[in-house]
């Protein structure tokens, strides 16, 4: 190693184990590594530590059941969507009601006062208060459903 | 701008909305404030016979309820007429074979109106009545022959 490769560097050795260097670069770092022990021992320590976050790291997403994952943040996911979708149906039935509301009331205040025009009376359709007639009979008759009066006069001819 | 366009059209839309709504209550009121001035009167001549099985279609209603007191099987619509009279006002029907019946309402009572019918025949008078008729409903004055069958008068008021 000459230059400035014979001066042990550790970034550049960090950044040589993380394969970040140049063409020209890693070439000399690995050069100069072949005479350091330092470095080794430097790059052996890194790789040592790369193997077992490495081991570490498998072992725990060996555990891991993505199957599960998959519908936990699919349930999450339609937790939120059925939440934002019942906030809108709020809203929706709010306004529902408030344009059927006042609708229902001016249907029930007609139906209401129709019905109570309507004259549901068993009284006769008509009282006679009197008859005259010139040499005719008459007779004063009343129908069974809706009381209808009728009258019914001889005509003298 | 698009909201602008928007609350202006709601606006429109809560004007018609409210027109919507007032408008029944505003036929209602008008319709009863007219009612109270005028008494509708309508005077169905109606020929009753045993020629035939008939029944007008216009008198189906009317012929039901009238069978359980008249037993005639053919009842035509000769004429419909329809007055729109004032307290103490006059209205005349023309009736066959120059017969004449004069209307007049002479008061209102709660659901009641006192209407005075006169029927006049070669302008003598052969009938009259003074009757208290229930609102929206009809009283059949019958009797004077005519042709083959009888003559029935269906008179109807409302006010």
């Amino acid at each position: 190693m000459k230059g400035e490769y014979d001066k042990c560097d550790q970034n550049l050795l960090s950044r040589y184990i993380d394969n970040e260097l140049g063409s020209d670069d890693h070439h000399r770092v690995s050069e100069h590594i072949k005479d350091c022990p330092a470095c080794q021992m430097t790059m052996q320590e890194n790789q040592l530590i790369t193997e077992t976050f490495k081991n570490r790291i498998g072992k725990e997403l060996s555990g891991v059941t993505f199957d599960g994952l998959h519908k936990k943040v699919i349930t999450k996911v339609r937790e939120k969507e059925k939440s934002r979708l019942s906030g809108l149906h709020n809203r929706m039935a709010t306004k529902k009601l408030f344009f059927s509301l006042p609708i229902a009331a001016v249907l029930i205040l007609i139906i209401t006062i129709s019905f109570f025009n309507t004259n549901y009376t068993t009284d006769p359709s008509a009282i006679v208060n009197s008859i005259n007639t010139k040499n005719s009979s008459v007779m004063i008759l009343e129908t069974q459903e809706s009381h209808m009066t009728v009258i019914w006069f001889n005509e003298a001819s | 701008m698009n909201t602008g366009v928007a609350v202006k059209k709601m606006k429109n839309f809560k004007r018609y909305f409210v027109l919507f709504l007032a408008a029944p209550l505003i036929v209602f009121f008008a319709n009863t404030a007219s009612a109270q001035n005028n008494i509708y009167v309508m005077v169905q001549t109606v020929l009753a016979s045993q020629d035939t099985e008939y029944v007008d279609p216009q008198l189906r209603s009317l012929i039901g309820e009238l069978q359980t007191v008249l037993r005639y099987s053919s009842y035509r619509l000769l004429d419909q007429q329809k007055l729109k009279l004032k307290l103490g006002e006059t209205g005349v029907v023309s009736l066959p074979d120059k017969r004449t019946m004069k209307i007049t309402p002479l008061n209102m009572k709660k659901k009641r109106v006192t209407l005075k019918l006169l029927i006049l025949k070669n302008k003598k008078q052969v009938f009259q009545t003074e009757i208290q008729l229930l609102n929206q409903n009809n009283l059949v004055v019958g009797g004077p022959k005519h042709k083959n069958g009888y003559l029935l008068f269906n008179i109807k008021g409302s006010f």
